[in-house]
């Protein structure tokens, strides 16, 4: 697309793609990425917003406390329940939770959702705790794919067309890339656009890989949304059987639903509205109920030789839920899971034991089902699928993710910047700001720079405001929206420069803050949660503490490198200075700044010049 | 802890090995040579053991080093997570290359050393460990 309507080189094309399809999409990328990141630790900070959870005392009790206590609750409040489960603190929840199926409604509809009640459970007295109102982590992972406030399917097209724009920059980026290889761990720092150009090189090249899978693998997860024809084609409209293949299972059994109905009446038959379990209701079917034998109870007593057993099996510590099917009934059984698998190639399905009560009530250890391998492509899916989600990783390869998604953040955002560094000569040249180039400034601090302050600031609301509030979760939200686009407005109304240092000052600032906020307010102190062994608040608030770091060290650099822009900023310094009606008699670094800056942004200089 | 034992030093071997095979490279090689101290020039000294002789060699120590940091990974998790656990490891290590070689590079034998040493110890430690 040259206007001299030369040939143009492969390298050429490919970098007017990548610099238009990452421009486009580029803000929004930027959340995707920040939140997408921010995901990996969802379930921390949903644990970080409920402070009330912080304080369980489970993380310090033993196993057989835990049990006493989960189960004496099942007992009195869901004792005809079809399913228990009982989640115990391990490294992602530091508390104790129960939760279980409650029959439907009478009179609701045949083959509705059975609803599961969950309560969290202080591990000394066994009393329910009730958190605040917030829809804490969920809300920045549901963001991250499907915004907000507008259809989710919308959404989920928008965001996808933005991943797919993704992945044709990073491909379009690596053939742009000139030295790939020679400039493997080149920095060359204060030379301006150079800098930039290595630094949005380095944090690309260098987690290639994952920006890649990350990338496909969001497209994959949506895959049966942006391609579903052949599977249309192929399954006639049998959606469900087409979901249950592609997830290796056995279709779900029509008859055994038709079950459901007629059973519900028999206080007996609890137990078998399997839904949505997979494996589990098809093996449950296959079971035969044995009305006359006496119905055996589950207890602490039962429960704790089986947990000895995994300990032995597994090492201790392993088992992060207990989930028991048809207590109380003559089909007890009861399973052991771990938190996680380690196989990808299962999506990280975790290992289980599996036990069934015979009829005296002692417990059978069932030989499991020799699990299917799944197929190559079935296999390749699920790898690139469960990197995605992270559910597998333990807090060291967590944190790893982290890390790694942190540099994902970085290169969206200095290549964002590289744009506007790349067009200041010729700005500068032109003794003018083209609007375009504005918008693309305002739009990088607002996003850059304004998103982790609205995150900061979603954070800070969940602490103080009031916790009986009606409406606390959408008061949450609302704030984060505002102070987003407060920051959009700031970005407008301020020069280029002096916007991304206050914003990113008081992202930094909030950011350091937050440990302390959430500590004064009811959560557990950083510390102590270290020493407890709490890691779900403890890994929020190192992570706040990162950005914050983060973002001062954006703020610092933007004082320091002030003398680096001077050459860059020259010709725009002398257009500035006519224009000035102060004669500018020595230039101070500071003075080169502001002026680059103000002649950048023709219409602020000319209102703050009337204000003054 | 086994797993930090394991990130310590097999992101520590990462290191050693980007920075042996970045040796290797052109626009690094000069600064690497100029950074090995002279007195050293017979002693035994494993940075110029490991790049002295030419490029290729340099570049066969690094990929082995390479091969040594992604073994305990490989011992320890399935092969998928770990190839995904070493490459994170390795963007971190990269990093560290990279900002070595802009603000200290007469650093670079000395960081190949102690990442060496920091290296086995861990490894020692997460072989301890079980």
């Amino acid at each position: 697309m040259r206007a001299d309507a030369k040939p143009e080189g492969l390298r050429q094309a490919m970098s007017w793609l990548h610099t238009w399809s990452s421009l486009v999409l580029g803000w929004l990328l930027f959340a995707v990425f920040l939140l997408g990141t921010v995901s990996f630790l969802r379930l921390e900070f949903d644990e970080w917003m409920r402070p009330e959870l912080q304080h369980s005392r489970a993380a310090q009790a033993t196993q057989a406390q835990l049990l006493e206590v989960a189960l004496a609750h099942l007992h009195q409040q869901a004792p005809t329940s079809a399913n228990w489960t009982v989640s115990l603190p391990g490294d992602r929840q530091s508390m104790l939770a129960v939760s279980w199926r409650k029959p439907p409604e009478p009179g609701a509809a045949p083959g509705g959702r059975p609803v599961t009640v969950t309560h969290y459970l202080q591990a000394d007295t066994g009393q329910v705790i009730t958190p605040r109102e917030t829809r804490g982590g969920g809300f920045l992972y549901r963001f991250h794919f499907e915004l907000y406030a507008m259809p989710r399917i919308w959404a989920r097209w928008i965001v996808s067309i933005a991943t797919a724009a993704m992945l044709v920059a990073i491909i379009s980026g690596v053939i742009t890339h000139k030295k790939i290889f020679s400039d493997f761990f080149t920095f060359r720092p204060k030379k301006g656009q150079r800098s930039w150009l290595d630094a949005h090189n380095a944090s690309a090249v260098l987690s290639l890989p994952f920006h890649f899978v990350i990338t496909l693998s969001g497209l994959l997860l949506l895959m049966n949304m942006l391609l579903p024809w052949t599977a249309q084609y192929v399954y006639e409209g049998q959606g469900q059987q087409f979901l249950a293949e592609l997830r290796g299972q056995t279709p779900p059994q029509p008859a055994s639903n038709a079950q459901n109905p007629a059973r519900q009446g028999e206080g007996a038959a609890r137990g078998s509205q399997g839904q949505g379990q997979g494996q589990n209701s098809s093996r449950r079917t296959a079971e035969q109920a044995q009305p006359s034998a006496p119905a055996p109870t589950v207890s602490a007593a039962m429960v704790t030789p089986l947990l000895e057993h995994a300990a032995a099996q597994w090492g201790p510590g392993q088992v992060a839920r207990i989930i028991i099917d048809a207590p109380n009934t003559a089909r007890t059984s009861i399973e052991l899971r771990q938190e996680t698998g380690e196989t990808l190639s299962q999506r990280g399905a975790p290992l289980a034991l599996r036990w069934r009560l015979d009829p005296s009530g002692e417990p059978q250890l069932q030989t499991p089902k020799e699990a299917t391998p799944p197929s190559f492509i079935r296999a390749t899916y699920n790898i690139l699928t469960a990197t995605h989600l992270g559910r597998f990783a333990e807090p060291a390869v967590r944190w790893l993710l982290v890390i790694a998604g942190l540099s994902g953040v970085f290169m969206v955002a200095s290549g964002m910047v590289l744009w506007v560094v790349k067009r200041l000569p010729q700005r500068a040249k032109e003794g003018r700001t083209p609007r375009g180039h504005r918008l693309v400034e305002i739009l990088n601090v607002a996003a850059i720079a304004g998103l982790p302050l609205a995150m900061a600031a979603y954070m800070g609301a969940n602490r103080l405001l009031p916790v009986e509030m009606a409406a606390r979760a959408d008061a949450e939200i609302r704030v984060f929206f505002l102070v987003w686009l407060a920051a959009l407005a700031h970005a407008a109304i301020r020069p280029h420069r002096s916007a991304w240092r206050e914003q990113m000052l008081a992202a930094a600032a909030a950011f350091g803050a937050l440990p302390i906020v959430g500590a004064v307010t009811g959560g557990v102190a950083l510390p102590l949660a270290l020493i407890r062994g709490q890691w779900g608040p403890a890994s929020v608030d190192v992570f706040c503490l990162l950005l914050a770091a983060s973002c001062a060290v954006v703020v610092w650099w933007l004082d320091r490198a002030k003398p680096a822009v001077k050459s860059a900023m020259k010709p725009a310094v002398k257009a500035a200075a006519k224009a000035s009606p102060k004669p500018v008699a020595k230039p101070t670094t500071k003075a080169v700044v502001q002026a680059a800056a103000s002649s950048a942004t023709p219409t602020i200089t000319t209102m703050q010049e009337s204000q003054a | 802890m086994n797993t930090a034992a394991l990130f310590v030093g097999s992101s520590a071997f990462a290191l050693a090995a980007f920075i042996v095979l970045s040796a290797g490279m052109d626009r690094h090689r000069e600064d690497f040579l100029a950074a090995l101290p002279a007195d050293l020039t017979h002693g035994i000294n494993p940075a110029r053991a490991l790049t002295h002789t030419n490029a290729g060699h340099a570049r066969m120590c690094g990929w082995l080093l390479l091969a040594a940091s992604f073994a305990p990974c490989l011992w320890q998790w399935p092969a998928a997570l770990a190839a995904l656990v070493w490459l994170g490891l390795l963007s971190v290590a990269g990093v560290a290359t990279g900002l070595m070689w802009t603000y200290a590079p007469q650093r670079a034998p000395h960081t190949v050393h102690t990442a060496l040493a920091v290296g086995a110890l861990a490894a020692c430690v997460w072989a301890a460990m079980g």
